[in-house]
């Protein structure tokens, strides 16, 4: 089992900009944003707040072949973060889930606002979480820009 | 659905908003990661750029499918451009604009040992994709492109006939600097402008005009190899540098890691030129023959930047401002006084005016020159307003001429091109500027005047 480390956690926990990954039995890679996302206690597992409506075939080929890779990254800092994964769920949301839902678009915005965006753009955003893929930690990667990129962090 | 050509969302590729993209290895593993910037190359083709070996980067070279989510940054609006690599250059116009941009942002951060381009990965774009849903506002219609022939370029045309014939008629270099601005704001509404002139060993470059901008900043200095500044002048090709706050933060995470772990060596980061938080930034190498006038910058914070368009039009204005230099620099104002009442005025002696004293002291040490304890400049030009000064002082005369000028060996003026006309308009400028007491008019061909307002008190020191 891979343990995150809390640093990790505690960046995952910021308005950060989350995109998944999947591929197809092609190996095309098939590319979702995420709103938000949280670990679970033990840091094994991570939960990715999606959009139905943004799914294309990216759940599809997680369900055929489990394959997942998600990056989160700060947008005034640009410290990011790579995990990868196997698939586990993919369940509607739940309180909790809404709730840590809540936290992140109110930082995501603060984030945005921070690094230029208008007010206008950022309040046309039409984000709303509708379910939460979960997967089961196997590697994780270290992907702020400079000499330690790419490095694992577990 | 109509089908989204690359050419219609040009305006994701500035870099403003970072992309990401997704590749996947051999053997099935997904990977995705961040790039600061895609590179527009032709209406099928896109290039990243590969500066590290990773993943991603190992990815292609096995499996040549990938998937880039770039954003429009006007209103958030992302398009996943699906596409195949094809090849990478590592010479060529597309690869030294490409390390261009990035040197400079290393530059400005201290590091150009660490931003080192290795190759230009070339894409081919397979598909363009909305993804719908994201906002609700309406994704603005992309400015018009000088050139691209589909926007309507007849005003364009229009102005730039009308500017590059004002700019031909100049008559003196000082008239061609200002009215050069000048005219890019009215004909083209680029409001933020630095015109900077490089030194005869082209190892400096001055600005000698600016508009825009609350301080003038005339007499601020530059090496060349600095900055967008320094570095657009040593590789003498133009650079639009967009997203400028996002790609310098973005700089300033990979100095702060490189300083975190010992494993490069950086340098002092420089100032930025001009305004403190621009988003893009322009820069047009002046470029006569063979020889570098100078360099022109344009600058915005707004948010539409600058595009193709502004960097089209700067460089035929800056085309034809190099010529026109290098017409006024090399013309002769080395004129014989053209009657006897010129040259009777050369000689004339005016007494000092009453009024307040305003104490001007010279460093023989470094060629420094200020007012009341104020820096005014340096170098040639604070000698020059010495020797003025003194002859002043002794002989009560306040007319000169550029004949007189260029033979006084304290200068020390190279003997060909000597730039004597640009300081005489950086000293002209810095004393206007400084409000120094004292003003220096040309009153006709290769001949100024002093004009004092107070009272001068010379201190010289070692």
């Amino acid at each position: 089992m891979v343990t995150v480390p809390r640093d990790i956690q505690d960046l995952a926990a910021l308005g950060v900009v989350v995109s998944m990954v999947t591929r197809n039995e092609r190996l095309t890679p098939c590319l979702m944003d995420g709103m938000g996302l949280q670990f679970s206690e033990d840091g094994s597992q991570l939960a990715i707040f999606v959009a139905d409506k943004w799914y294309g075939p990216t759940l599809d080929n997680a369900r055929a072949n489990g394959r997942i890779a998600v990056t989160f990254c700060r947008p005034i800092t640009f410290q990011a973060v790579q995990v990868k994964g196997l698939f586990r769920e993919c369940r509607s949301m739940t309180a909790a889930d809404n709730a840590v839902f809540a936290a992140w678009l109110a930082q995501f915005k603060q984030e945005l606002l921070s690094t230029g965006h208008s007010r206008e753009s950022i309040g046309a955003l039409k984000f709303a979480a509708t379910h939460a893929v979960v997967i089961d930690v196997t590697d994780v990667f270290l992907q702020t820009p400079g000499p330690r990129a790419g490095e694992r962090a577990t | 659905m109509s089908q989204i050509a690359l050419r219609d969302i040009r305006i994701c590729l500035e870099g403003i908003i970072p992309s990401t993209m997704a590749t996947c290895s051999a053997d099935g593993t997904p990977n995705v990661s961040h790039v600061s910037q895609v590179y527009y190359v032709d209406e099928n083709h896109i290039a990243l750029s590969f500066q590290f070996f990773n993943t991603t980067r190992r990815n292609i070279q096995d499996n040549p499918q990938a998937t880039i989510q770039v954003y429009d940054p006007r209103v958030i609006q992302p398009y996943l451009i699906h596409a195949r690599y094809v090849r990478s250059e590592f010479e060529g116009p597309l690869f030294d604009q490409m390390s261009l941009r990035l040197q400079v942002v290393a530059s400005y951060e201290g590091m150009t040992d660490v931003f080192a381009l290795r190759a230009a990965d070339i894409y081919r774009v397979t598909n363009i994709e909305k993804v719908e849903g994201v906002t609700s506002l309406e994704v603005p219609a992309s400015p018009p492109e000088l050139g691209s022939f589909d926007g309507p370029i007849g005003m364009d045309l229009e102005a730039l006939r009308v500017v590059t014939e004002r700019l031909s008629r100049c008559e003196t270099l000082e008239d061609a600097l200002d009215r050069s601005l000048l005219l890019l704001e009215q004909f083209f509404g680029l409001k933020h402008l630095i015109l900077m002139l490089a030194d005869e060993a082209g190892r400096v470059l001055t600005t000698h005009a600016t508009r825009g901008y609350p301080e003038g900043g005339v007499g601020s200095e530059v090496d060349v190899g600095k900055g967008l500044v320094g570095m657009v002048a040593k590789a003498r090709k133009p650079l639009r540098l967009s997203g400028v706050e996002s790609s310098l933060r973005y700089a300033r995470t990979i100095r702060g890691e490189a300083l975190a772990t010992g494993r490069f060596a950086v340098s002092e980061e420089i100032q930025l030129p001009g305004l403190k938080a621009p988003s893009d930034q322009l820069g047009i190498p002046l470029i006569a023959g063979q020889r570098l006038c100078g360099v022109l910058i344009a600058e915005t914070t707004s948010a539409t930047g600058l595009g193709i368009r502004d960097q089209n039009i700067l460089c035929i204005v800056g085309n034809q401002l190099a010529s026109t230099i290098a017409r006024l620099k090399t013309s002769d104002d080395d004129v014989e006084p053209a009657n006897v009442a010129e040259s009777v005025a050369l000689k004339a002696k005016v007494p000092s005016p009453a009024g307040p004293v305003r104490r001007f002291r010279f460093t023989r040490r470094d060629d420094s020159l200020f007012v009341d304890d104020q820096y005014l400049i340096k170098n040639v030009p604070a000698r020059i307003l010495w020797y003025l000064l003194k002859a002043h002082r002794d002989q009560g005369r306040v007319e000169f001429s550029n004949r007189e000028l260029r033979a006084e060996s304290w200068f020390c003026l190279p003997g060909l091109k000597d730039n004597l006309e640009s300081r005489l308009i950086l000293l002209k400028k810095r004393l206007e500027e400084k409000r120094a007491g004292v003003l220096l008019k040309s009153v006709g061909r290769g001949r100024i005047r002093l004009e004092l307002a107070c009272t001068i008190e010379m201190v010289e020191k070692d």
